[in-house]
């Protein structure tokens, strides 16, 4: 064969090659489609959480056959022109089952029917712990004014349920108790009366959001402090740094956070530290810094109680936490392609889910598992009914006797 | 779409061949075409060489609907050994060791996030098996075509990220980072493999020395991610290197 017939044929391979790359896929984007029929709502929110969700690189569910198993069902619902809500809520379960995102929670308009229908992955495992048990936060926080010792008490009004107490330590030194039933601190102190506020300033001092000033928790006769996060479901990250480091006396190093960074289900940023700075005013000493969690202490809650728990002198007291450690940004997806999509009122359906992966400085993660206490102390109902707090006394204890 | 740079490069090798399909049994007057400018014999059959330059790389990826991501090519660096071998004064076969940087950024062109980008910078070794054409004697011309493969040595990312704390303290020093790149097996193809193509500018400096420089480019066709989910868009390295070598007749 002559050379020219060889390059030629060289050149002929070559275009082929050249042409071998994949063509894009189209995609979808789920934060804006609107959807006119079962199989679409679910295939936007299967391509939702298929692009965006962010735990796919440690959960176990094999999203691709869900899709194979689930779309039939979608189908069949608009074959026959109708769903039950019944039906279709169960099969969001279905679909949404096992994911590890315990903020997850999925909102779909019944097209027939037009009401709401929910599912929430984090339901089919929270309620199935052997020590799951609904916070009775009026009751617990009923018991407070009335309790052994308590010298002072503040509870704030309802718009921010928010409890301070101060109780007899050692030596006739104080413990400084706060409760509130939201990470909502930095916000409420912007507009909620000073009655309502009294709590936070007990605790704090004047300013609440300046970190400990002239407080009850910096005076030198207080010798501990219990943050109180039972039934606490979280809120505001930035409630964290005047909050939460404000008892600490230096920096407190969480671990790594990171995002997402492009539509497929590994496309991650890079891990960047996770580190809460201490302000100007914080707590002074040794003082014993507790936190009390229960089961249904979720999110901010559960940083709280990791920041509290890597204090020199922290503790964490009560029972291992909800498990949605990873925070989220409302309207998240437009900026990170992860975390909270769609708009129920306009889409007919939307998706709450996080969109920062957290892990500790071993770079585990405790989403879907929650944070362990140091000391477990189990809710019981029955001393409740007889006018005990049972998990709160044994915050006491410890701080009394130092076991 | 047309690659220019290759329509080109067959056009030169068109031409060397059917200059070379003259060829016949008669007597060789080395002085006369086409053994002036297609010369029958090499100085050797054999020939080493180290090179060096730099690289640029294009990151080709289809962002969809995340119209804000912005990839940009990023320089790099490129280092080798190549072998050759001339059965021909015209015609060569050339194996290279490379060490080929394939780097990109990403920018984030979204007003609630101006600052936020990566620079990834990834280290490949790739092993460029060519075909070369010359025309010219001290001074030639070389066309080079061939394929290649690689494997993805290793990876380093900087730049500024979204993080918690960032959100916690609104301080853009809480957004920096610097790591190696942790390679996901799910996720990465470290195997890398496509198409090599250029031209080259040689000259015999002195007996048995030839110095070049060499234009080439790195045409990926294989994803740098594997298919590990059903509605994943491919991503390709497209790279052009510039780079300066000598070689050594044995």
């Amino acid at each position: 064969m002559r050379i020219n017939n060889i390059i030629k044929l060289s050149f002929l391979l070559t275009l082929a090659l050249v042409s071998c790359r994949k063509e894009p896929l189209e995609a979808v984007d789920p934060n804006h489609r609107f959807c006119s029929t079962y199989t679409s709502q679910f295939e936007t929110v299967w391509t939702g959480i298929d692009q965006g969700y962010l735990f796919w690189e440690r959960d176990t569910v094999d999203w691709d056959a869900v899709y194979e198993r689930m779309l039939p069902v979608f189908k069949s619902f608009d074959a026959k022109g109708s769903a039950t809500d019944d039906e279709l809520t169960q099969a969001y379960k279905d679909m949404v089952r096992g994911l590890l995102d315990h903020h997850m929670y999925v909102q779909v308009k019944n097209l027939k029917t037009n009401h709401a229908v929910y599912a929430d992955p984090a339901w089919d495992e929270v309620p199935f712990r052997d020590y799951y048990h609904y916070t009775p936060f009026d009751q617990q926080v009923a018991l407070l004014s009335s309790m052994p010792g308590v010298t002072e008490y503040r509870a704030g009004g309802s718009s921010f349920p928010c409890y301070f107490a101060l109780f007899p330590g050692n030596n006739g030194k104080k413990i400084a108790y706060l409760r509130f039933r939201s990470f909502q601190v930095t916000s409420v102190v912007r507009y909620l009366s000073a009655s309502e506020l009294a709590p936070l300033r007990a605790f704090y001092g004047t300013g609440i959001t300046d970190g400990v000033t002239n407080g009850w928790a910096g005076r030198d006769e207080v010798e501990a402090v219990i943050i109180d996060v039972r039934g606490n479901g979280g809120g505001l990250l930035a409630d964290l740094k005047p909050v939460v480091a404000s008892l600490s006396t230096s920096d407190i190093d969480l671990g790594y956070s990171r995002t997402k960074e492009g539509l497929g289900r590994l496309d991650y940023s890079a891990w960047t530290p996770f580190i809460i700075k201490c302000p100007g005013n914080h707590l002074s000493g040794d003082k014993k810094v507790v936190v009390l969690t229960d089961v249904n202490s979720a999110s901010c809650s559960e940083i709280t109680s990791l920041m509290i728990q890597s204090m020199p002198n922290g503790t964490i007291i009560g029972e291992r936490t909800y498990g949605a450690t990873c925070p989220l940004i409302d309207g998240g997806h437009d900026m990170l392609y992860s975390g909270v999509f769609g708009n129920y009122d306009k889409l007919g359906y939307y998706v709450y889910t996080s969109n920062f992966d957290v892990v500790d400085k071993n770079y585990k993660s405790l989403e879907g598992v929650g944070v362990t206490p140091d000391i477990e102390c189990i809710f019981d109902f029955n001393a409740l009914q007889s006018g005990h707090d049972n998990q709160l006394e044994r915050a006491l204890e410890f701080v009394r006797t130092g076991k | 779409m047309i690659n220019y740079r290759l329509l080109a490069l067959f056009a030169l090798l068109l031409v060397a061949g059917e200059a070379f399909g003259q060829d016949s049994d008669t007597p060789v007057d080395e002085n006369a075409f086409p053994h002036n400018v297609f010369p029958k014999k090499a100085p050797s059959h054999l020939s080493v060489g180290l090179f060096g330059g730099f690289d640029n790389n294009h990151h080709v990826i289809d962002v969809a609907y995340a119209t804000d991501m912005k990839y940009t090519d990023l320089s790099g660096f490129t280092a080798g050994l190549a072998l050759g071998y001339h059965p021909t004064g015209w015609f060569a076969l050339r194996a290279d060791v490379a060490m080929v940087q394939k780097n990109y950024r990403l920018d984030r062109d979204n007003r609630y996030l101006p600052f936020v980008y990566t620079e990834s910078t990834n280290n490949y070794l790739s092993v460029p098996v060519v075909a070369e054409l010359s025309i010219g004697r001290t001074f030639r011309v070389v066309g080079i075509i061939g394929g290649y493969a690689g494997y993805w040595l290793s990876g380093h990312r900087e730049g500024q990220s979204l993080s918690v704390t960032y959100l916690v303290t609104n301080n853009q020093e809480d957004t920096f980072f610097d790591e190696d790149y942790q390679f996901n097996d799910t996720r990465d193809n470290r195997f890398d493999a496509g198409l090599v193509y250029g031209f080259s500018a040689r000259c015999t400096i002195v007996k048995k020395i030839d110095l070049s420089a060499e234009i080439r480019w790195y045409y990926g066709l294989t994803d740098i991610h594997k298919k590990y989910m059903s509605n994943l868009n491919p991503r390709y390295n497209t790279t052009r290197a510039i780079q300066f070598g000598i070689a050594y007749w044995l």
